[in-house]
């Protein structure tokens, strides 16, 4: 490109070729634009179900971060507990970045009423601040209600485990545990209201009393198992949980501090899993486009065989036909990532704003621990920007060949070739 | 191709109850005489566990009265009073367990696969506290060797569970003193062969007309190695018991479980 003005003529030519096959054009800008839609389309349904998994997941039960005694995740056991300090109180409170925290009594028990017996997890919650940090006060069914402040004896069960016990709102029941100093906790409780979170293992065996009188049943003496944190912005979580970590979960300290990803290991899991198989999708995708592009190319740099060899002929030098092609295929492509980016982010937005309806699904879907069936669709800037670089890239790339071709036809041949 | 391998293997067997029958007596011998010298058909002992965890250690008084034949057993808490009152009947035979509790004042059933938990938080599970599975029956026994324990001469009997055996171990190793067949020590192991637990006997002396181990001390092998140095255990010391006295049906009903 030695003549700025001479690459102008290339440009110009090739601008001029565009609109001149408009055929050709339109197919090589169709496996564009579609192309680009399927994939940035599919990038955000999957980023969307991704972070509504995740979202629900952290505020079902789990939180963003946990804190707990050295131990305690691995064993669930009550004996795993610790004082929340004033200076850990004081540390969440005034930590900017944290928008609520609970403190929980975790024990396992057995909940009985007449003749039947059932294994529970036993989890005593301030109803105030619990509702905050996690949704269950929202999964009450009709003709119940959460935990209220200054409940003592009121619990709230699952509705498949009230099921499974024969018991309903109004009924009481029974609890046998074991208290933190090893003895025996028992209690006679009133079911005020049941949920249904969607997640099985919950309505299965959750029960949830007032942290007040579970301190008390379970002889807890100022201990809790566990701080659940909950945060302004979720993505913020490794930030804050490294902090806290510095500053409560050094070495020689007794805590452990876990972030949702360490507390959820299948969900990471899982996603990681979701993630490799859509890249090769998105491979898959990109090929297809990648040798669309070449396959229009191609035909129509053969179809101007003719016209290239007279190119040639009258002296225009190999290289300008190069750039020439090569500037077709830019031309197509900037305008086909701008029409795909369009109907991408226009389909996308689409299923933001009526998310994916999975309800027919729910069965299967509740086994990954997903309690809402609607998955709306989540576009980012960032996925809009790297897939379209590639598609970019990938065009220019494959009309390489076709352009390479181009310029070394042979003059004499090529215009005898009809 | 399978008649061979039978074969083989009752071949194999043959040769192992042979080396076995080098010692006088068969592994399930060493435990049938072992267990009839700890235990009577029937027994009531009171006996304090005392169980040590890393943040306290509480003691607990307890009270059992036990039919072997019948496999009934009845278990009440004396103390402390924050328990006392709290009693366990259990019958084997229907597969029955229930807790009475005073704070709620009814019993709650508890069911055979709560059998394995720990009782009271302690090293001993539900099921060793009323010995429903039989170290007799639920196990096919194996004589290993003689081997000195703390200065007793003791005969080592594997124990492998009966495939239908509601059993959580994998294999029990069994020390038996030669001299008067009483239990040294007990070490307990999971499928994959690591040691979960030991059962040591100690105190030997003479109870209820007879001498028998009076102190058992649980350990439970910490999986964590910084819980390793933690010093926990549970004892189980036998005060006062005694031996093949009839005791009255009413004892092992839920009428004396819910007595007031």
């Amino acid at each position: 490109m030695a003549y700025p003005a001479t690459s102008m003529v290339e440009a110009l030519l090739a601008w001029r070729n565009v609109w001149k096959n408009k055929r050709r054009t339109v197919l090589t800008l169709l496996t564009i634009v579609v192309g680009l839609t399927v994939i940035i389309f599919s990038k955000a349904i999957h980023r969307g179900t991704n972070e509504q998994m995740i979202n629900d997941a952290i505020s079902a039960d789990t939180g963003d971060i946990q804190i707990h005694e050295k131990g305690f995740w691995e064993n669930r056991s009550i004996e795993y507990a610790f004082i929340p300090t004033d200076k850990i109180i004081r540390a969440l409170e005034s930590d900017g970045s944290i928008y609520a925290f609970s403190m929980r009594v975790q024990a396992s028990g057995l909940v009985s009423s007449g003749d039947t017996t059932e294994g529970a997890v036993i989890e005593g919650v301030d109803p105030a601040a619990e509702a905050r940090v996690t949704d269950i006060h929202r999964c009450i069914l009709r003709g119940g209600r959460y935990l209220v402040p200054g409940d003592r004896i009121s619990i709230i069960m699952g509705e498949t485990m009230a099921h499974n016990m024969g018991v309903k709102v109004g009924d009481t029941v029974s609890m046998l545990s074991q208290g933190f100093d090893g003895s025996i906790a028992a209690g006679t409780f009133t079911i005020v209201g049941l949920f249904r979170s969607g997640n099985p293992e919950y309505d299965r065996s959750r029960v949830f009393m007032p942290l007040s009188r579970a301190m008390q049943t379970f002889t807890m003496m100022g201990y809790v198992n566990t701080i659940v944190i909950r945060l302004e912005d979720p993505t913020q979580m490794g930030r804050v949980r490294d902090s806290l970590m510095k500053a409560f979960g050094g070495r020689g300290s007794d805590l452990e501090i876990m972030g949702w990803d360490r507390l959820m290991p299948e969900i990471v899991q899982f996603i990681s899993w979701q993630d490799v198989t859509h890249e090769v999708l998105y491979f898959i995708l990109f090929i297809i486009v990648a040798f669309g592009v070449l396959n229009t190319i191609q035909l129509s740099v053969y179809e101007r065989t003719r016209e290239f060899g007279i190119m040639l002929a009258i002296g225009t030098r190999p290289a300008q036909i190069f750039y020439m092609v090569l500037a077709e295929s830019f031309f197509i492509s900037i305008a086909g990532i701008v029409l795909g980016v369009l109907a991408g982010s226009a389909i996308s937005y689409y299923f933001t704003l009526h998310p994916l309806d999975y309800t027919r699904f729910q069965k299967e879907i509740e086994v990954w621990g997903i309690n809402r069936t609607l998955l709306p669709a989540r576009l980012e800037l960032v996925d809009l920007a790297y897939t379209s670089i590639y598609m970019f890239a990938l065009s220019l790339i494959f009309t390489l060949l076709p352009a390479f071709r181009a310029a070394r036809l042979n003059p004499v041949k090529a215009i005898q070739k009809l | 191709m399978k008649t061979l391998l039978k074969e083989i293997i009752s071949a194999a067997a043959a040769v192992v109850l042979l080396a076995g029958g080098v010692f006088a007596l068969s592994g399930k011998q060493i435990i049938k005489k072992s267990e009839q010298a700890v235990r009577g058909d029937t027994q009531i002992s009171l006996v304090d566990v005392i169980i040590k965890t890393r943040r306290w250690t509480r003691t607990l008084r307890v009270k059992t009265w036990d039919n072997r034949l019948e496999k009934k057993t009845f278990v009440e808490i004396l103390s402390p009073p924050k328990d006392a009152g709290n009693r366990f009947l259990m019958i084997s035979k229907e597969g029955l367990m229930w807790q009475y509790n005073p704070d709620i004042g009814r019993e709650i059933k508890i069911f055979p696969s709560m059998m394995l938990q720990s009782w009271m938080g302690s090293d001993f599970t539900n099921d060793d506290m009323v010995k429903e599975s039989s170290m007799v029956d639920d196990y096919n026994q194996t004589l290993l060797e003689k081997k000195d324990v703390d200065g007793q001469e003791c005969y080592v009997v594997m124990m492998i569970p009966k495939p239908e055996a509601a059993v959580v171990w994998g294999k029990v190793l069994y020390y038996s003193r030669v001299k008067d067949y009483l239990p040294v020590k007990e070490e307990f192991f999971d499928q994959h062969g690591n040691l979960k637990k030991v059962l040591t006997c100690g105190n030997f002396r003479e109870m209820g007309g007879r001498v028998i181990p009076t102190l058992y001390r649980m350990v439970t092998i910490k999986r964590r190695e910084q819980e390793r140095s933690r010093d926990e255990y549970t004892l189980m010391e036998i005060r006062d018991i005694v031996f093949n006295v009839r005791i009255g049906e009413r004892i092992f009903t839920l009428q004396n479980l819910r007595r007031r």
